[in-house]
């Protein structure tokens, strides 16, 4: 199983270039997509996921052209997107048997047992009889992830599935992402570090439109061991800072700030070696 | 801070598009309707309000402008309105607005009226539009007058403005209550339902005052004020905001501020709306223990299931979802709302099905049906509209395409589900009618249940039109990328195309979802209608599939939604299957439509209105030299007819005697024939050989061998044959042969002899068009060599008749006369018909499965023929006819036949027409009235009426008949009227007779400013002025016959009787008659018969005070005013005073309306103040209270006295 995509780009009508040469090979196993608000996650989630097209490149799933053969690839395809509502006077269940018949699965006690074990694993079971519209966004993202397995899909997106969920709600729906199989491809995309780090063995960065970085998290943030410096200053002292030295991160801290540096040797000027992070790295692929 | 929210939302609307199309679309639709009703485009007629009115006569522009407003302006108020205020909810930035410190007022009408002053802009371009429009040069200068601004103006402040801040109202109101657009649609279709109900009692003049009240648009209190305006007021007045439609426009406009101010009482900057109808509960998760890390592969752990992708699953896909679609719509509390409402405004206006003249018919299946089709049809129209918007936009607006969209399902999936969907909630709809339509029957006791013809006429004719129409709103709303903008294309759609594309592109080919009609009735079912229904049906469905495949091939699908990624997607190879159904679908489409055009235009040669003008024109331009070239005239017909009402076949073997009636001899026989029927052959008594045969114009020339000398005859005999072939571009009914209930008369399957006027383009405006000159509507009274024809026939005088009539064994076949002997022959069966008498030149055949009753009286026999089922008034026919004989006979003269047959025809057209001695009387008036039922109020007996109306023509019309000049026609039509009513009144008494002259002096009043070519004097009226001929005819006569007395009017009436009964040429004309009527009346009433008959003379008469005192033990003192003025019109209605000292009668009447004293008074113009004393309560006192005059405004003849 593998996900090819060749040198994609997009430019939207209003002059904003949203991918720019992107190409990317994800084979199986979960895929992180770490990037900021803007970076063109979302475009490229949407592209794959057949619902626009590019301007240019293509997109093979197991020889499934994407942009072509958009009803081959949705028949393999579980999506849960960044952003959706629900019908208000539908219950979960309801709406899942209906998702399951579009997903092709055309016995009704099928429908019912899958459902049924789905929503058991996402712990909605007892709510399946409740009006979506009176979901809580945990419940709701829940149920999103649910549909997107039903059918048995072979390739998942999952796109900023925990932005706007509280951290307990973050980490039952981590938890739950985590259960999916190895041995399909999972594309996370998400904004937030930790997501990543719990859940992909694989992952890119994507910045302004671009792959800035790709690799196993492990091997990145071996990458820089040994190269982040952090130091704590005052407030006041960020402009001239920043001005010295390229910050890849400053966090505020018991008052005072909290400042990361890359570099190979030590700075000095007070500057104390860090345990590296996933966050220095995709702080200083952004940065 | 209102100022800035004001200018905001102006700004942004100026900034949007949308603003500009809105304005453009409705400037360019109101500038192309402005040039058709000035005649611009040679083959659109369009008439607003009366041919001799101008199209920018206030009156005119008004009734443009208010239509525009009504059904446009609503789409764009719910747009424009409903968004505004909508769209802190739409767009979630309600939270930034409600935390500013802006105040509820400034924010609620900041946002209001800009977008009510935004509405304003662009409906003004209905104005500019209709300026511009009549300004252009091919405005046709007969039909438009001076330009005014004032009646541009006056209907924008006066009904524009006020309307548009009441829906306005409306829709702001329900937009801050329940925050949803649905909401907003229910209330329009409330709305809609009140309107309904209030249009449906209007017809009826009890209830006209408060039908004026109800309607929030003001049309119905315009209606009311100028409903009796002339075509000079029409021209010149603009209509004044007084009496009923001022108080209408403040009492709305008071609804409309406090609709306002109870939405903005609801109305609190939080984030929920209030709750209005159902409570939403936000649900606890109790999932709060998270679940173990568990590492167990959650895909495995499911069970294993079993996918398929064949057609064969998509399709019980598309069942599913199908399902699920309309659950979603039966379970929408809106809809099921909805359908309450549509079955209450069923319910209500149920009483009113069939009223006609305050007397109802029988509950019959398709009268019901039919009532309530069309009363639901604007209703079902718009939800077709309103639905489907929001089946196309549902997911999107739910945001659910996200993930809908990436489902492994093919879009004709998708999109069949939402068409299935509109299709079933238009088919509820229409079940609505049934359940509805058995209670109604029921609750009226009528228990012939025809559920057959229920389903038939619903689901077999209704549904389908209904269906295209859905096919073409979903293509609207897929194509679209905002549901407004498709509710506003949908409904132009429908207004273009179901008025006005006909006018335009006049062949059913290429307008939409038509067809060539169909009428249901008892007698012929649907007739020959069916087959070229579903033929044209099919055709249409044929396109609607092609429109199908490209809406499911461009469905919106996906984060884009652009035309050019959506052609991308529709271009790829999966999509080839679809783009060949297209291009095979438009083949099979053209096939069949010219499959249709080979049946209507080369098998029927179907011509528009204008190009069948032209064949006349021709005639005229060809033949007219010979229009006075000596003829000779019909003296006995004998007729072989048969009829084959399976093929609708007539074949007709005539055997004429003509004779040179004229001084000079005569060398060639012309004669024309009806279009349509085939001439098989022709020959006269000596050899001939045919120099004119013109089969275009249908008109031929032999010469003979031998001169017709004057006084000579000689035979001439003709074959022709009656056979539609395949099917025509339009239903035509009554005259053809038909499967049962054929009824045709000569001049539809036989010669007239001579170059007849009848064949000339008979309006002035249509000929004008076509290059001809103006013509007289008919011959001057003066024209002495008119008098040597009848009016009704040039060709004949009067005739002897016989004829042979065949016909298939289960019908029988009438034709006037006395059957001679039946027989059957060859499986057919044969009627023999004489008359003991000549007769005038029209004759009726008729075939059909009748039932008979037979009655006697005084030696005449009675019969009525009619269809089974249809007995209710039978009875009341034969009772009637009895009454008439009776009195015409002893008043006038001895009754010339030995029988009187009713025979029933289709209801195709509804009219009863008196032959010699038979009477065919349409299935439509009469044969299903119940005129015992007073529930919608004690009407006018019109079975009775029509029955006596058309016993009298045989005596005028059949007796006595006029020359061939103007006026004539009141000799049969009017002294049938009057003949009639007298019956009326001698059977049931001097109110049903008020009740009638009520009607009449009503449609009178209405229909003057019809007139195309100029109103004229009762005694010089034309034949197609039927509101002077029937109406005034019928006031005048019986005013007089009141004024000189009865006996003295039918004294006159026999004396004229016996001098011209069957007199032959020359006729007399009505030059003769009112000479006649002048001997009879004294000096002081002579002023009545110039006034009736000669001039054009209306009263407006009114009683300005009137009061009641309580005289203890010697009853009441009433003291009262009356004002009269006597106005002298002209033929346009233009009215000036003249002196008046005419006799009146005032009455009293007590609060019951019954009579309690009356008296005569001679009375001069301006007011006379009269002391009367009664003993009894008075109610009213009323002038002229038998309404035996022609009074302008009859409604303040009468004062209501309060105590």
């Amino acid at each position: 199983m593998n996900l090819q995509i060749n040198n994609l780009s997009k430019t939207y009508p209003n002059g904003v270039q949203a991918l720019k040469d992107v190409s990317l090979n994800i084979s199986n196993g979960m895929f992180g997509l770490l990037g900021p608000n803007g970076a063109g996650k979302s475009t490229l989630m949407r592209t794959i996921a057949t619902l626009q097209d590019a301007d240019s490149g293509e997109i093979l799933f197991d020889g499934i052209d994407v942009k072509k053969e958009k009803q081959e690839l949705r028949k393999v395809l579980g999506y849960l997107p960044q952003e959706f509502g629900v019908y208000p006077k539908v219950s979960a269940e309801e709406m899942l048997l209906y998702i399951a018949r579009l997903k092709g699965i055309d016995r009704a006690s099928e429908r019912k047992e899958l459902v049924k074990a789905l929503l058991n694993q996402v712990n909605l079971y007892s709510h399946r009889n409740k009006y979506l519209g009176g979901y809580s966004g945990g419940m709701k993202q829940r149920f999103g992830i649910a549909q997107a397995l039903i059918g048995d899909p072979k390739l998942v997106i999952v796109d900023e599935p925990t932005a706007g969920l509280d951290p307990a709600e973050r980490l039952r729906f981590n938890n739950l992402l985590s259960e999916i199989g190895e041995n399909i491809v999972i594309i996370l995309s998400t904004h937030i570090v930790d997501d990543v780090n719990e859940l992909c063995n694989d992952m890119a960065i994507i910045a302004g439109g671009q792959v800035v970085q790709r690799g196993n998290p492990e091997d990145l943030v071996n990458n820089i061991t040994n190269r982040i410096w952090s130091k704590r200053i005052r407030k006041d002292e960020i402009a001239a800072y920043q001005s010295k030295y390229k910050l890849i991160l400053s966090k505020l801290s018991a008052g005072g700030v909290v400042i990361h540096i890359l570099s190979d040797n030590d700075p000095g000027e007070g500057f104390k070696k860090e345990t590296a992070g996933l966050e220095d790295v995709y702080f200083s692929n952004i940065a | 801070m209102f100022s800035s929210i004001f200018n905001f939302e102006v700004r942004r609307w100026l900034k949007s598009p949308a603003f500009y199309i809105y304005f453009f679309v409705l400037l360019i639709i109101t500038f192309l309707l402005g040039i058709a009703a000035g005649g611009a485009f040679n083959g659109v007629h369009v008439v607003f309000g009366g041919e001799k009115v101008w199209v920018n006569s206030p009156s005119v522009i008004d009734v443009l402008l208010t239509y525009l407003n009504k059904y446009v302006a609503i789409i764009l108020i719910v747009a424009i309105i409903g968004n505004t205020v909508l769209k802190d909810f739409t767009d979630n930035t309600y939270s930034l607005i409600f935390t500013t410190p802006v105040s509820k007022f400034s924010y609620l009408f900041g946002r209001y009226s800009a977008s009510l002053f935004i509405t304003l802009i662009i409906l003004s371009a209905s104005i500019w539009g209709l300026m511009i429009g009549y300004a252009t040069p091919w405005v046709d200068a007969d039909k438009i007058g001076p330009f005014v601004l004032a009646p541009y103006w006056a209907t924008f402040w006066q009904t524009i403005i006020p309307n548009t801040i009441f829906i306005g109202a409306i829709f702001f109101a329900v937009s801050l209550m329940a925050r949803d657009i649905f909401m907003i649609w229910l209330f329009l279709i409330i709305l809609f339902v009140v309107m309904g109900v209030s249009d449906s009692y209007l017809q009826n003049l009890a209830y006209e005052k408060i039908a004026t009240l109800v309607d929030p648009f003001g049309a119905n209190a315009k209606e009311y004020l100028t409903k009796y305006w002339s075509i000079y007021e029409k021209n010149h007045s603009l209509i004044p905001l007084k009496g009923l439609f001022l108080v209408n426009r403040v009492i709305w406009l008071s609804v409309s501020f406090g609709i306002m101010a109870l939405g903005a009482s609801f109305f609190s900057f939080s984030a929920a709306p209030r709750v209005v109808l159902f409570k939403r509960r936000r649900l606890v998760d109790v999932a709060v223990n998270t679940p173990m890390l568990q590492r167990l592969n959650l895909s495995e752990a499911l069970p294993g299931v079993h996918r398929s992708f064949t057609t064969g699953s998509y399709l019980s896909s598309l069942w599913s979802l199908s399902v699920n679609e309309c659950k979603t719509i039966l379970r929408n509390v809106y809809f099921r709302i909805i359908l309450l409402f549509g079955m209450l405004l069923l319910l209500l206006v149920s009483s009113q099905i069939g009223n006609l003249f305050e007397t109802s018919t029988f509950p019959v299946t398709y009268m019901v049906i039919q009532y309530f089709a069309n009363t639901l049809q604007i209703f079902i129209v718009i939800l077709t509209i309103l639905f489907s918007g929001e089946l196309v936009w549902r997911a999107r607006i739910f945001r659910m395409s996200n993930i809908l969209d990436a489902q492994p399902v093919p879009n004709w999936v998708y999109y069949l589900s939402k068409l299935f969907a509109l299709w079933f909630m238009q088919a509820i709809l229409l079940s609505i009618i049934v359940f509805c339509g058995f209670i109604v029957q029921t609750y009226k006791g009528y228990y012939h249940y025809e559920f057959g013809l229920y389903i038939k006429y619903l689901f077999g004719f209704r549904l389908i039109n209904l269906w295209l129409l859905a096919v073409v709103a979903i293509l609207i709303q897929t194509l679209v990328g905002n549901r407004y903008v498709g509710f506003f294309i949908a409904v132009l759609f429908y207004i273009w195309n179901y008025s006005f594309a006909a006018l335009v592109l006049k062949n059913h080919l290429f307008v939409y979802g038509s067809d060539s009609g169909y009428v249901y009735s008892d007698m012929n079912g649907f007739g020959h209608a069916i087959a070229p229904f579903f033929i044209y049906k099919l055709y249409w469905s044929i396109m609607a599939v092609c429109i199908a495949v490209f809406s499911a091939l461009m469905w919106a699908r996906g984060a884009e939604g652009t035309f050019k990624s959506r052609f991308a997607d529709a271009r790829v190879k999966a999509s080839r299957s679809s783009w060949i159904v297209i291009v095979v679908g438009l083949c099979i489409f053209i096939t069949c439509g010219s499959f249709i055009y080979y049946n209507t235009n080369i098998e029927n040669k179907f011509k528009s209105p204008y190009v069948q003008n032209e064949v006349k024109a021709e005639y005229e331009r060809k033949y007219r030299k010979f229009l006075n070239v000596p003829q000779p005239k019909i003296t006995a017909v004998k007729l072989n007819l048969d009829i084959y009402p399976q093929e609708r076949r007539l074949e007709c073997n005539g055997n004429f005697v003509i004779k040179n009636k004229t001084m000079l001899p005569i060398d060639s026989i012309m004669f024309s024939m009806p279009e349509k029927v085939k001439l098989n052959s022709v020959s006269f008594g000596v050899p001939s050989t045919q120099v004119v045969g013109d089969n275009e114009c249908c008109f031929y020339i032999y010469r003979l061998a031998k001169t017709l000398l004057p006084g000579d005859s000689i035979s001439m005999q003709i074959s022709t044959s009656v056979h539609p072939k395949g099917f025509e571009h339009d239903f035509t009914t009554l005259s053809t042969p038909l499967y049962n209930g054929t009824f045709m008369n000569n001049t539809q399957y036989l010669p007239t002899i001579g170059y007849s006027l009848y064949g000339e383009i008979e309006e002035n405006s249509e000929r004008k068009k076509h290059k001809l000159g103006y013509r007289r509507t008919a011959n001057p009274i003066t024209d002495v060599a008119a008098l040597q024809n009848n009016v009704f026939f040039q060709d004949a005088d009067f005739v002897n008749f016989e004829a042979t009539v065949s016909t298939v064994p289960d019908q029988i076949a009438i034709a006037p006369g006395y059957l001679q002997k039946e027989w059957l022959k060859d499986g057919r069966r044969y009627f023999q018909y004489k008359m003991d008498s000549k007769i005038l030149d029209f004759y009726s055949v008729m075939s059909a499965r009748y039932e008979v009753k037979r009655e006697k009286w005084n030696g005449v026999n009675i019969e009525i023929y009619y269809q089974k089922g249809h007995e209710y008034n039978v009875d009341d026919m034969i009772h009637s006819i009895k009454k008439s004989l009776d009195y015409y006979s002893t008043q006038y003269s001895p009754y010339q036949h030995k029988q009187v047959r009713i025979l029933e025809f289709p209801r195709y057209s509804s009219f009863a027409q008196s032959f010699p001695n038979t009477i065919p009387f349409s299935e439509g008036i009469g044969f299903i009235a119940n005129v015992k039922d007073t529930s919608v109020g004690s009407g006018v007996d019109y079975v009775f009426e029509v029955t006596a109306h058309e016993v009298a023509h045989q005596w005028f019309a059949h007796q006595v008949i006029g020359a061939d000049v103007e006026g004539s026609n009141m000799m049969s039509e009017s002294l049938a009227q009057y003949a009639s009513i007298k019956v009326v009144e001698k059977e049931f008494g001097i109110e049903k007779v008020k009740k009638t002259l009520k009607y009449e002096l009503n449609n009178y009043l209405l229909s003057r400013s019809l007139e195309k070519e100029k109103e004229k004097p009762l005694a010089l009226v034309d034949a197609g002025q039927q509101y002077i001929l029937y109406r005034k005819g019928r006031i005048i006569w019986y005013g007089l016959s009141r004024y000189i007395g009865e006996d003295s009017m039918n004294h006159t009436l026999k004396r004229f009787l016996n001098q011209h009964a069957f007199q032959g040429a020359p006729y007399p004309t009505t030059l003769d008659l009112i000479a006649e009527v002048r001997r009879s009346t004294p000096d002081s009433l002579q002023y009545l018969i110039t006034d009736g008959f000669e001039r054009i003379v209306l009263y407006d008469n009114k009683i300005t005070t009137a009061t009641a005192t309580l005289q203890t033990g010697k009853g009441y003192n009433v003291d009262f005013t009356i004002n009269c003025k006597k106005l002298l019109a002209d033929s346009v209605g233009r009215e000036k005073p003249i002196t008046c000292n005419d006799y009146f009668e005032v009455g009293i009447l007590d609060a019951k309306g019954k009579l309690l004293k009356k008296e005569i008074y001679r009375l001069k113009n301006g007011d006379t103040t009269l002391h009367w004393e009664v003993s009894t309560k008075p109610g009213s006192v009323v002038i002229d209270p038998d309404r035996l005059l022609i009074d302008k405004d009859p409604e303040d003849n009468s004062y209501k006295l309060k105590f």
